[in-house]
C-alpha cells in the first residue's frame, strides 16, 4: 500500500463518516464531490471504504459481532433505553422470520404455543433474537427448546446459554435438569452438563427452584454475581461467582482463566473442538494457569502452554492431541 | 439498517422525493468524474435502480453516501466494458470495491472479505468498536450515540472515521493467547 493510497483511504473514511452524519450539509457534499473528482484514486478509495461498511452490516448475525454490539448496547443504555429496544426489535424483525400480527391475531398467537428447537455444533456460537425481543447467545454444542405461548419457557437440554430477557407481561422461565429458573427482568447464564446445572446471575434477579425435591434447599433467589449449582441429587448450592465481569466473556468468544486448574481449562476448551486435548500425565491437571484464550484457537493455546508452562503437544490421532511436560 | 416494516410506505415516498432531488446533483457529480454527457443519464438511471435495493435496508440518511459509491462503481464498470479508457493502475486497485458492487448478499459468499472486516471490527479499541456497532448494527444516529456515550457528536464522527479506515486493514488478529 503506497503512501498516496493510505492518504486517500484516510480521507475516504473521513468523508464517509461525514456523509453519514445527520447534519451533513449540501456544502459538505459539494466539497466531497470536488475531492472525489481530484483523482480516480480518491473515488476508488471512497467506493472501497463504502464496500467494507456494507460488509459490516452483513455481520449483524455473526455471534462475535452480535455479542460485541450487544455489549455496546448494554454499556451505553443509560439514556433513551426504549429507543434502543425499539431499534433492536426492528433488527430482530429483519433477522428472523417475523409474522405481522393484528390485535386479533395476537390474542390467538398468545393462546397457542409455538415450539422451536435451537442448536449449535461443536465450536459454533450463535446469537438469536426471540420473537419477544429476548436475546440469547448459544455456546458450543448446545440444544435448547423455546416454547412461547401465554408463557415464555426455555428448556436447556445441554450446553450453555446467555439470556437477556425482554420486558413482556408474560412470565419467563428456564427449565434445566431438575430445576426451574424464574426471571424478574434480568440477564443471566445457564450451563448444563448432564444433570449438573449452573446458573449465574449477571444483573436483575432470578429465582431457582427444584420442584418436587424434598431437600431443604430446594429454592433460592440469586443476587447479581451469585451462582447456583444443582445436580441429579441434593439441593441448591449458592456461592459467589468468581470475577463476575468475566463470566459472560465467552459470548465474545473469549475464555478467561485466573489461576485455574489446567484440567478445567482443557475441559473447557475441549467443548469447542472436535480435536480433543488430553493430558498424558495426571499431575498436570492440577497445574495452575492464567490467560485469555479465544475459543476455537487451539493453536494459540498450545503455543501459550509451550511458552509459559513448558508443556509440549503431540498429535496422536486425527481427533486427539496429547499434552506432556517437556 | 433494517427498519420496521411499517416504515415501508413512508420510505417509498421518501425515496421518490430523494431521487427527484438528487438526480440533477448526481449528474453534476458525474460531470466532475468526467463521465461523458451522453452517458451520464444512463449512469444516473442505473445508479438509482441499484440504490433501490438498499431502500429498505439502509436509513434515508445513508442514501446519499451510498448513491455516490454506486455511481462510482457504475462509472468504472462502464469504462471497463466500453474500453473508452484503458484501465489505469489506480482505477482497479481494490478488488473488493468492485466485487461488493450492489449485491451484498452475493458478496456474502466472499468469506474472505467478511472475515477480514470481522477481524478488523473485533480489533478496534473498545470505545471505537462500540460506537461503530451502535451506528452500523443498531442504526443509531451520531447524536443518539453521543447522548448515550456522553461525548460530542464530533467525537462520534471521529470514532466512525477511525473505524471505517481500520476496516481496510489486513493485519492478523493480535495474539489470541497470553500466558
Amino acid at each position: 500500500m503506497t503512501r498516496a493510497n493510505d492518504t486517500a483511504r484516510q480521507q475516504a473514511a473521513d468523508w464517509l463518516a461525514r456523509l453519514l452524519a445527520t447534519d451533513a450539509s449540501e456544502r459538505d457534499r459539494e466539497a466531497f464531490e470536488r475531492w472525489c473528482a481530484e483523482s480516480d484514486g480518491n473515488a476508488d478509495a471512497y467506493a472501497a471504504v463504502c464496500a467494507d461498511h456494507d460488509i459490516a452490516r452483513l455481520l449483524a448475525d455473526d455471534p462475535m459481532i452480535a455479542a460485541a454490539a450487544r455489549k455496546a448496547r448494554i454499556a451505553h443504555s443509560g439514556h433513551g433505553r426504549a429507543t434502543g429496544i425499539r431499534r433492536y426489535a426492528a433488527l430482530a424483525a429483519a433477522a428472523l422470520v417475523v409474522v405481522a400480527l393484528g390485535a386479533g391475531a395476537w390474542r390467538f398467537y398468545r393462546d397457542s404455543v409455538r415450539t422451536q428447537t435451537l442448536a449449535t455444533a461443536v465450536g459454533e456460537q450463535r446469537s438469536v433474537a426471540l420473537a419477544d425481543g429476548t436475546r440469547l447467545v448459544l455456546d458450543t454444542n448446545t440444544i435448547l427448546d423455546t416454547r412461547f405461548g401465554s408463557a415464555r419457557e426455555l428448556v436447556l437440554r445441554q450446553g450453555r446459554i446467555d439470556v437477556d430477557v425482554a420486558r413482556d407481561p408474560r412470565p419467563f422461565s428456564v427449565v434445566s435438569g431438575r430445576g426451574v429458573l424464574r426471571d424478574i427482568g434480568t440477564r443471566f447464564e445457564v450451563e448444563r452438563h448432564g444433570e449438573d446445572v449452573a446458573v449465574t446471575l449477571i444483573s436483575g434477579a432470578v429465582s431457582v427452584s427444584l420442584p418436587g425435591s424434598a431437600d431443604a434447599a430446594n429454592e433460592a433467589t440469586l443476587a447479581p454475581g451469585q451462582r447456583a449449582r444443582f445436580g441429579a441429587r441434593g439441593g441448591i448450592v449458592v456461592a459467589q461467582a468468581e470475577a463476575i465481569e468475566d463470566a459472560s466473556r465467552w459470548t465474545e468468544g473469549t475464555l478467561i482463566f485466573k489461576q485455574r486448574r489446567l484440567g478445567d481449562l482443557i475441559a473447557e476448551v475441549n467443548r469447542y473442538s472436535t480435536v480433543q486435548l488430553r493430558l498424558a500425565d495426571g499431575t498436570l491437571a492440577d497445574l495452575r494457569v492464567s490467560g485469555v484464550f479465544h475459543v476455537g484457537d487451539q493453536d494459540s493455546l498450545l503455543e501459550a502452554l509451550r511458552m509459559g508452562w513448558s508443556i509440549s503437544a503431540k498429535q496422536t490421532s486425527v481427533h486427539e492431541i496429547e499434552l506432556s511436560r517437556k | 439498517m433494517p427498519r420496521l416494516p411499517s416504515g415501508r410506505e413512508d420510505n417509498s415516498e421518501l425515496f421518490e422525493r430523494f431521487v427527484h432531488e438528487r438526480v440533477p446533483l448526481l449528474l453534476r457529480f458525474l460531470g466532475r468524474l468526467r463521465v461523458h454527457e451522453d452517458d451520464a443519464q444512463d449512469v444516473a438511471q442505473e445508479s438509482v435502480a441499484r440504490l433501490l435495493r438498499y431502500r429498505d435496508r439502509e436509513p434515508p440518511e445513508a442514501w446519499a453516501a451510498l448513491l455516490y459509491r454506486i455511481a462510482i462503481n457504475v462509472t468504472r464498470d462502464r469504462a471497463r466494458r466500453h474500453r473508452h479508457a484503458p484501465p489505469s493502475e489506480s482505477s482497479d486497485p481494490e478488488p473488493d470495491a468492485i466485487a461488493a458492487e450492489d449485491s451484498p448478499e452475493q458478496h456474502a459468499s466472499d468469506q474472505q472479505a467478511l472475515a477480514r472486516v470481522r477481524a478488523a471490527i473485533l480489533r478496534l479499541p473498545p470505545r471505537c468498536r462500540a460506537i461503530y456497532l451502535m451506528h452500523r448494527i443498531d442504526g443509531l444516529s451520531y447524536p443518539e450515540i453521543a447522548l448515550r456515550c456522553g461525548v460530542s457528536t464530533k467525537a462520534v464522527e471521529k470514532h466512525m472515521s477511525h473505524a471505517l479506515r481500520e476496516l481496510r486493514a489486513t493485519r492478523e488478529p493480535p495474539g489470541a493467547a497470553t500466558p
